[in-house]
């Protein structure tokens, strides 16, 4: 609902973003838990006290989730990739689960996830990627320069 | 990189996302306060007539235990939390808390309230003894965590300070505190430089154990209380009056104690920043050192006890004086690592006054100084 003064409600933010930040989510801690980490996200953000004030919202969401999913532990996506390999055909989730790219992302931390996602999914330059991640844009180069490295078995 | 490579990772970045779910659906019950502070103080969370009848039934036990602190031990957890009490979207119950956003989830299928107590940041010097020292001095590690507060005005903004007077502090393994906790803090006032201290009478026995323990006590509490601020030394009173006579040998603590009053009785080699929560962010160790030839020496130690990273820093001085050194340890931190700073022994260039600290990989506010009873 749009209130009248032209603020959207916490429902409409959410019907906005709750797509793209479920994307990204699934990107940081893989498919299993996307949806709880975005829903915690967005708890956490419209409890925050100065929610009403902030003005990107959308960018306050994705800084949310990226929190969430930075208190998971990286044990958590390796966990359930076991019990999806194990699981039987009737308990494995509807989605088409990709274990090669999972298994690769496994080899990275949350950060470095984040800093992939948000350059090479978002498309952002690494100015914005800091400052969506709030760390500088060296930590940035850090971040992606370590994936590739994580990743260069994968890719080759 | 390629833009062969730059196409591969965005290719994966793709197909990551490609397996997203649908969309969780608003969590329409979500029942959202916002907190009327800046500063977080204990906070009962209340969500509908079923707690606020609990409260007041509960209000003899707070006023027959003298007011209104939280027990820890009563308390579901000793996060900082929004107070936000919701039903999840799927059959279970969920208390989100914000820093960390930890979640426990219980099996419950109606909504349910905990009394919820929030933590100060805290940063405290802690004593540990190193290994193969050449003097036999502690030395100072700073550390980062959280407290519950005092629930008195006084010790806001001298979180750690309160903390090393703490009954029960809790401190990791290989770390201790030298203040006993028969001492109390009565009240803490700064001016631009110099931050007053007055303590209880307990505070005039010093550590209890000998000179060392009473410099190692005046050592933490100093490099404490000027963690923040900018603040140059401490004053410390005693019920209001000049201490003129502290410890085992009458030290006189009239005039305010800088951080070099007692420097020489500290190892070689010190920490001060504090170490954790860090995840794959590079890691800042420095500190201070009196070393030969200046040289302070790092390593990263693995679970295993693998050296994994080794890299080495050029004090400010050295071979008789001190100086500040700083490391930026770039290193992807798995869980378990240990960071081990020291100086090579000239004579044999074995590591030297070596200082270990654990590091915690994925908990951005550091110890919880207060969960585990038992001081070490």
């Amino acid at each position: 609902m749009i209130t009248a003064t032209g603020v959207m409600d916490n429902e409409q933010v959410y019907r906005s973003y709750a797509v793209e930040l479920t994307r990204y989510a699934t990107g940081l801690v893989g498919p299993f838990d996307a949806a709880d980490v975005v829903t915690d996200a967005c708890l956490k953000a419209f409890s925050a006290r100065k929610w009403p004030e902030v003005s990107n919202r959308r960018a306050y969401l994705y800084r949310a989730v990226l929190s969430v999913a930075n208190d998971h532990h990286r044990s958590t996506l390796s966990r359930r990739l076991r019990e999806m390999k194990t699981a039987t055909p009737e308990s494995a989730p509807s989605q088409d689960i990709d274990f090669d790219v999972l298994g690769a992302v496994e080899r990275l931390s949350v950060q470095q996830r984040a800093a992939v996602l948000l350059t090479y999914w978002a498309d952002l330059p690494a100015e914005a990627v800091a400052e969506q991640m709030g760390i500088s844009t060296g930590a940035v180069k850090r971040h992606l320069a370590r994936a590739r490295k994580h990743l260069e078995e994968w890719l080759s | 990189m390629s833009r062969s490579d730059d196409r591969k990772m965005k290719e994966l970045a793709d197909r990551l996302v490609a397996m997203s779910p649908e969309p969780p659906p608003y969590p329409e019950e979500v029942s959202v306060t916002h907190r009327e502070d800046s500063k977080p103080r204990p906070v009962l969370v209340f969500a509908g007539a079923a707690l606020v009848v609990l409260l007041l039934a509960a209000i003899p036990i707070f006023l027959s235990r003298g007011g209104g602190e939280v027990d820890p031990v009563a308390s579901s957890t000793t996060s900082t939390v929004p107070t936000t009490v919701t039903t999840q979207p799927q059959a279970s119950t969920t208390v989100t808390t914000e820093q960390p956003a930890t979640t426990t989830t219980v099996p419950a299928t109606t909504t349910t309230t905990a009394p919820v107590v929030e933590t100060e940041e805290a940063v405290l010097y802690a004593v540990q003894t190193p290994e193969n020292s050449f003097t036999g001095n502690p030395a100072l590690v700073a550390l980062r965590g959280v407290v519950l507060p005092g629930g008195e005005t006084l010790h806001s903004g001298w979180e750690g300070l309160y903390a090393l007077t703490m009954e029960g502090l809790f401190l990791p393994d290989g770390f201790a505190n030298m203040v006993p906790s028969a001492v109390d803090i009565l009240g803490v006032t700064a001016d631009d430089h110099t931050v007053t201290v007055d303590m209880n009478d307990a505070f005039l026995a010093g550590s209890g154990s000998g000179l060392l323990g009473d410099f190692t006590m005046l050592n933490q509490l100093i490099y404490t209380t000027t963690v923040q601020g900018g603040f140059e030394s401490v004053l410390f009173t005693v019920n209001g009056a000049p201490v003129t006579a502290f410890g085992s040998e009458g030290l006189d603590l009239s005039e305010p104690q800088g951080r070099d009053a007692y420097l020489d009785q500290l190892n070689s080699v010190n920490v001060d920043s504090p170490i954790q929560g860090i995840g794959d962010e590079s890691l800042r160790v420095a500190g201070f050192a009196n070393v030969f030839e200046a040289t302070v020496s790092l390593e990263v130690v693995d679970a295993s006890g693998n050296v994994v990273q080794e890299d080495f820093a050029t004090a400010t001085c050295g071979t008789g004086c001190w100086g500040a050194y700083e490391f930026e340890v770039d290193y992807s931190f798995v869980g378990d690592e240990t960071i081990r700073v020291f100086w090579h022994s000239a004579a044999d260039g074995s590591p030297s006054d070596v200082v270990s600290i654990p590091v915690l990989w994925d908990d951005p506010d550091g110890w919880d100084f207060t969960s585990h009873p038992g001081t070490p």
